[in-house]
Formats: C-alpha cells, structure tokens, sequence
C-alpha cells in the first residue's frame, strides 16, 4: 500500500481554505513529482499546486467548483490499484479548529492528565546550619551536627563548635575509647525511644546532657558489639585495709583504696596477659604497658580517668595520679590524654555503697573489674569462724578473648594478690 | 468543570477576558482569521469582532508599540509575538519603553500590556522557532515575566496579568500546549503573579523549572520517588519577580537542589537562582547546586533537539550526583 496523501498546505499569507477551479490530471492519470496536478484559487490568486508525488492520481480531494480547507486531503497519489480512503482506515482524518495541525512545527498530540497540586505546605527546616566546609571536618572528626549547638549567627555552627565537640567526645566518657591512635570512632545507632502505654498525662521532658549523651552512646556500643559476661568473687580485705592504714600513716597522706586496688592488679595483668588488651578485627593486640582506666563520679556522671603506665608506679605515685585525675574529673578539667585509651579498667562501686554488679566492659578494652564496699562478715580461717571486711569483685570481660577459665584464672590471681598484698612484692 | 489543554486553557481565558473586560483587545500577526498558528485564538474573531480581535502586519516593533500606545490611552492590549525568536525586532520597544513608561511617566501612566509569547523547542520546527531566551526579559527592570507548565496555572495566570496595570511578559511553552491537560473549573481562580507553586512536597531534594522543562521534571521526580528518594518539585511560574521565599524555603528544607531551564546555560536564570540559593542558604546546603541546562549554542534543527533539550537522564544523573554528595 503505497498511495500518498498530500493535503491542502498552508501556503502562508493567512489563507485558510481554495477552491477547486481545474483538475489537470484526472484520476488514474499519471503525474510526475513538481508537476502541477490542479488548478486552486485562493482569496489572492489563482494558482497552479505541484504535486510532490510521482504515481497514479488515485483520488482527487475535492470536485472542481468545491472548496478545500488547509490540512484537508487534496489528492492522493499512488499505485494503480490503490483504493482511497485504505481498507483499514477510520475515513475522515482532517482536524480543524484548535485542533487542527499546527502550521509550524510538530506538536505532541496525546495529553498528559495531570493531577491536581496538593496544599501548598508550611516549609519546615530544623536541619542544623553549618557551611560546607564546617560540615566537611565535621564528617572527617566524626561529630554529629544534630547534637551541636551552635554559637555563630542565628544558631549557626561554626569550626570552633566542631572542634570542641570532637574534643569533648574525646574528653570525658565514662566507657568510652576514642584514641584515633588505636581506635577509630563508629557511629552508634540511634536507638528510637519507645513510650510506654499508661504514661500519666503530666511529664516533664529533660534534654540529656552531653555527657550523658556520650556515655550512653558508648554503652550502646558496648552493649552492642561485647559479648560480656561477669564472674564473681569476695575477698578478705583485712590484710589490704591494714596496709592501707599502715601507709597513710607513715606518709601522713591519705591513700585512696583505688590505688592499692590498682596496684594489685598490674601483676594479675602480668599474668594473664590477654586482658590488657584490645581486640581489632581478628587481632588481639595485647599492650605491653598497662594503662588503667579509673572511674570516678562525678555530679553530672561516671568519667573515667586514665593512669598512664601505672605498672611503672609506686603506690604513692598512684595515689597522687589518682588525686589529681579526680580532682580534674570533678572540675571537668581533663585533658584528652587523661581520659582516653585505657587498656583494663577499675570501678570502686563500693565508695558509694555498692557491693556486687555487673560491670559494662568499655568499648576498646577486653575487662572491667568492680571493687564493692568491703562490709564486716563471718568467714571461715584454719577451720576457725572468725570475723572480716569482705570485699566483693565483680570482673566483666569480652568472651570473644577469654573463656571462663581464663576469666577465672585472673579473678584468682586478683583475689589473691588482693587478700594478701605482700604477694605483689615478686 | 471541563478538561482542557494548556491551549485551550489560554483559549478559554482570553474569551472570558474579551466577554467581561470592555477594554481587551487582542492583536498580533494571525491571531484573528487564523485563529493562531496554534489556533490560541481561535473562534475569537467570530465571537468579539475585528473591533476586538485585530491581525497586524508582520512587524512585531509596531505590535509592541502601537500596543504601548493603547495601552497608555486606556486599553488591555493583549499582544501576541508568534515566536519567542521573533521578538527582537519588538526588543528596543519593550526594553527602552513599555518597561519605563511608568517609571517616565512618574507613575501618571502604566502600560497594562499583556505580550503573549509561545516559546521553547522540542517541535521540530525551522531556526527562530525554538528559543529560549526569557532571561532578558527578567533582567529587564519594569517588566514582570511568568511562564506557566500547566492549564490551571496558564488561566490563572493569564487572567491576572491582563488585570495587572503593568506590563507582563507571558510565555508560552509551545511543546506543553496539548501534551498536558488538567480539570478546570468554568471561572479558574487568579494565580498571582510572582508566586510559585511548590507542586510536589517532598524532604530529600528540592527540584527547580518552569516552563517545558516541567515535563522532564515531572518524570524524574517520578523515577527518584520509585527508588525511595523524596523529591520537591517547585515550579517557579514567574521569572521576574522570582518568588525567592518559596524557593530558599524549599531548599533550606530538603537541603539539595538542582535547577532545570532549556534556555543556554550561561547567564540563564539558573545562574541567578544559584546565587541567591548559595546567598541564604549556605547554612542549609549538603551539596553544591547543580544545572540542568541547554547548551551554549544555537538551537540545533529536528535532528538533534533531542541532544539539546534536557532529558530525562541528564536530570537524573545531575540529581544523583546531589544526593550522593
């Protein structure tokens, strides 16, 4: 089927429509392209049309004495043969009006319904401000903007905010390890709260502080990511208390208890070495120094203080480290170096009262050990029902690094090296 | 209610600004016995007469500026130049007089005048057919520009201008014509002019056109919406004055845009939109604002509009590059 259809162009000028004055090639003649095939008159002339098809005239548009419309079919030119309107065809194919073709250009006739615009919303934005740049270090220092706020013009967060919220990240967690030299932040997840059914009417909300804030984001990874468990232990203070006195009285100062705790537990760390150290993938890397980690409570939480190389210190030493490191805790004046990358860690839970627990090992770290208030008890000597101080232990640790033998291998070592002191000597 | 094409929307409200507005007149190259070579103003001339609906002679400066002079003696002319490529030989009219004469006149006379110009490629048709140069007309001080995507928008918009005392340059986009149609009700309310239309809400990145272009924008936004992403459209409707309110609001919101015009990217008001985004909303800004432009060339021919044009695709790629910042 090869019968073309050429319609009445536009030939400018705005004329619509031409009257039919003269076929000059009847149908089934013959006709060559550029050669006039009728003879139109026009509202400005008369006019011969060139057909721009070579074939057989199958079917002329209109009858001499008629009138065409522009876009409406003038002739048909095709095979002999051919049929016009097609077998297959729906007959009149002409638009007019609004629809009718347009002169330039093609026009995408199917509509896209488009669906009505919704309310026009109240624009909301309490996403923090911060420049490019600002948010940039902020991504490299791995703080969080959301929990920044801000002291540049209209709440902005500046350089200076980031920096300081990186370094008081660094500064005062409670179980917390952020030492870019051995561990490298991770984000925590952000745990949804969820309300309970039955919440009274009347609350209050209370924004977390930023230490809180921080001490609950390294729980959660603690809680997250160590497998923990907790092995128990008491142990007969009596000896350990005596020194104690002994001590504060020769050198008319006080030693806190910590710092004998402390220096107890650098050779049952000697002894069993995995836990000064630090898993890291499928490493453990066991530290040769041991830095102790002290917690210390203070009113807005528990920070943990570091004693750097407490295995090279006297107990005087420590007692004065242990002074200063609460002290500077208290005031929250602790410098990065004293608050982060302990390698174990000590918590006297018993200066406030308490007696066993179940210690959160700090992220970075394979073992906590919880000392309780050491409380007057029966206990049993040579076969002899006598009366002592008994101080309760409590030793979490990382179960992917030591099996409970091995957990109970330090506690033993703990418990004796705390029951009889003299032991540390060798 | 009655569903109508973009056309047939500015079909609509020109009739019913000829029927209630004694003072409206329509005038330009084939607008009466033609109907309009997109047959805009079609039937108009049967319904209001040659009094109402006027042919001109081919010569846009003298459209402009015999419009400029019934204008100041007390019509709405509402003019029309056929193409956008077309209106330079009216360009010294409408920039050195139609936008001043308020300010000449120190406010004694305003040009009411409504320049009706279809433009935008994407038709297939020959040179000075298919431009997009609206920027000039927004850089020109004293005079307003819209250009609506949509029906509703078309008649509302329309109306207003033809109320406005001020001139109001009304563009067109031809490609949109009859591929998009929407509801309309008998009486559309008026969109002002200067205000936006934030047409899709969304939270993740605040996608900025009008015109033609709104078509592509639609679409993309449908692709990112299919793979979980929210996108705000906001179709900006009016270049001068530019609605910066709603604009800075949405990308204060979602923090990521990108800005999507056929016209020529240099100089294009996606430059000016940019500067004023990077003015007040450096604050907000996760990731640099990106351009979806034509090129800085001469609108090609049939062939290759395709590769001038903005796609689909190179919206997509622009705004997957914002959301991966």
């Amino acid at each position: 089927m090869t019968a073309h259809e050429f319609c009445l162009p536009d030939i400018g000028e705005g004329l619509v429509e031409a009257e039919i004055v003269r076929w000059l090639v009847p149908v089934g003649g013959q006709v060559t392209a550029d050669e006039s095939v009728v003879e139109v008159e026009t509202a400005k002339a008369v006019t011969d049309i060139p057909s721009p098809f070579a074939g057989t005239v199958i079917h002329h548009g209109a009858a001499e004495g008629e009138v065409v419309q522009v876009g409406q079919t003038l002739v048909v030119v095709g095979e002999p043969g051919d049929t016009w309107p097609p077998a297959d065809s729906d007959g009149d194919t002409t638009r007019t009006g609004a629809d009718a073709a347009p002169i330039v250009g093609t026009l995408a006739e199917t509509a896209q319904e488009l669906p009505p615009v919704p309310e026009q919303p109240a624009p909301s934005s309490d996403r923090p401000r911060a420049l490019p740049l600002v948010r940039k270090l902020a991504k490299e220092l791995g703080v969080d903007l959301t929990r920044v706020t801000g002291t540049g013009a209209h709440d902005r967060i500046t350089r200076q905010d980031v920096e300081a919220a990186a370094a008081a990240t660094n500064e005062a967690p409670a179980t917390t390890d952020n030492t870019a030299e051995r561990h490298s932040p991770e984000p925590v997840a952000h745990v949804p709260a969820t309300k309970p059914a039955g919440v009274p009417a009347a609350e209050e909300r209370r924004p977390l502080s930023r230490l809180r804030r921080t001490i609950a984001a390294n729980m959660v990874r603690s809680w997250t990511e160590i497998p923990q468990v907790t092995a128990f232990d008491e142990v007969d203070a009596s000896r350990l208390l005596a020194l104690r006195a002994s001590l504060q009285k020769r050198h008319e100062t006080p030693v806190p208890l910590d710092a004998l705790v402390v220096a107890t537990v650098i050779p049952a760390l000697r002894a069993v070495p995995v836990f000064n150290a630090s898993l890291d993938g499928d490493d453990l890397v066991v530290y040769g120094r041991h830095d102790i980690g002290v917690a210390v409570d203070t009113p807005d939480g528990v920070i943990v203080t570091v004693i750097r190389d407490a295995g090279a210190k006297g107990v005087l030493e420590l007692a004065a480290e242990i002074h200063r490191l609460g002290a500077a805790a208290r005031s929250r004046n602790l410098k990065p170096t004293d608050a982060t990358g302990q390698t174990f860690t000590v918590s006297n839970i018993g200066a406030a009262g308490g007696t066993f627990g179940t210690p959160i090992v700090p992220p970075g770290t394979v073992g906590i050990l919880s000392v309780g208030r050491a409380k007057e008890q029966p206990v049993v000597r040579d076969g002899q029902i006598g009366i002592a101080p008994v101080m309760p232990l409590s030793l979490s640790y990382d179960h992917r690094v030591a099996d409970g033998a091995v957990g109970r291998r330090l506690l033993a070592q703990l418990v004796q090296n705390l029951t009889d002191p003299a032991l540390i000597l060798a | 209610m009655t569903s109508r094409t973009l056309a047939q929307a500015v079909n609509h409200t020109l009739d019913r600004a000829l029927a209630e507005l004694d003072d409206v007149l329509v005038l330009g190259e084939d607008v009466a016995r033609t109907g309009g070579v997109f047959r805009i103003t079609d039937g108009l001339l049967e319904r209001y007469g040659d009094q109402r609906v006027i042919d001109s002679p081919l010569a846009e400066s003298g459209i402009v500026g015999v419009g400029l002079g019934l204008a100041v003696a007390g019509l709405r002319p509402v003019l029309e130049l056929q193409f956008m490529g077309f209106s330079y030989p009216a360009f010294d009219q409408l920039v050195s007089h139609v936008s001043r004469i308020r300010h000449r006149s120190r406010h004694r006379f305003t040009a009411p005048l409504v320049i009706r110009i279809p433009y935008g490629g994407g038709i297939g048709a020959a040179e000075h057919h298919s431009e997009s140069t609206e920027t000039v007309y927004a850089h020109t001080p004293g005079l307003k520009v819209v250009v609506p995507s949509r029906p509703m928008d078309a008649a509302g918009l329309l109306r207003s201008a033809i109320e406005d005392p001020d001139p109001v340059v009304f563009l067109e986009p031809i490609r949109l014509y009859r591929a998009v149609k929407e509801d309309l009700p008998d009486v559309t309310p008026r969109v002002p002019l200067g205000t936006a239309s934030v047409e899709r809400a969304g939270t993740d990145i605040t996608l900025l056109s009008w015109g033609a272009m709104m078509k592509e924008t639609r679409e993309a936004a449908d692709q990112l919406a299919a793979s979980g992403i929210s996108p705000e459209i906001v179709d900006l409707r009016s270049l001068a004055p530019l609605d910066s309110e709603t604009l800075l609001a949405s990308v204060r919101k979602t923090g990521r845009a990108v800005v999507i015009h056929e016209a020529p990217r240099t100089g294009g008001m996606g430059a000016e939109i940019v500067a004023q985004i990077q003015e007040h909303c450096a604050y907000e800004l996760e990731a640099p604002v990106l351009r979806v432009t034509g090129w800085d060339t001469v609108v090609p021919l049939k062939l290759s509009e395709e590769h001038y044009l903005p796609s689909v695709k190179r919206i997509m790629a622009a705004a997957d590059q914002v959301l991966a910042s």
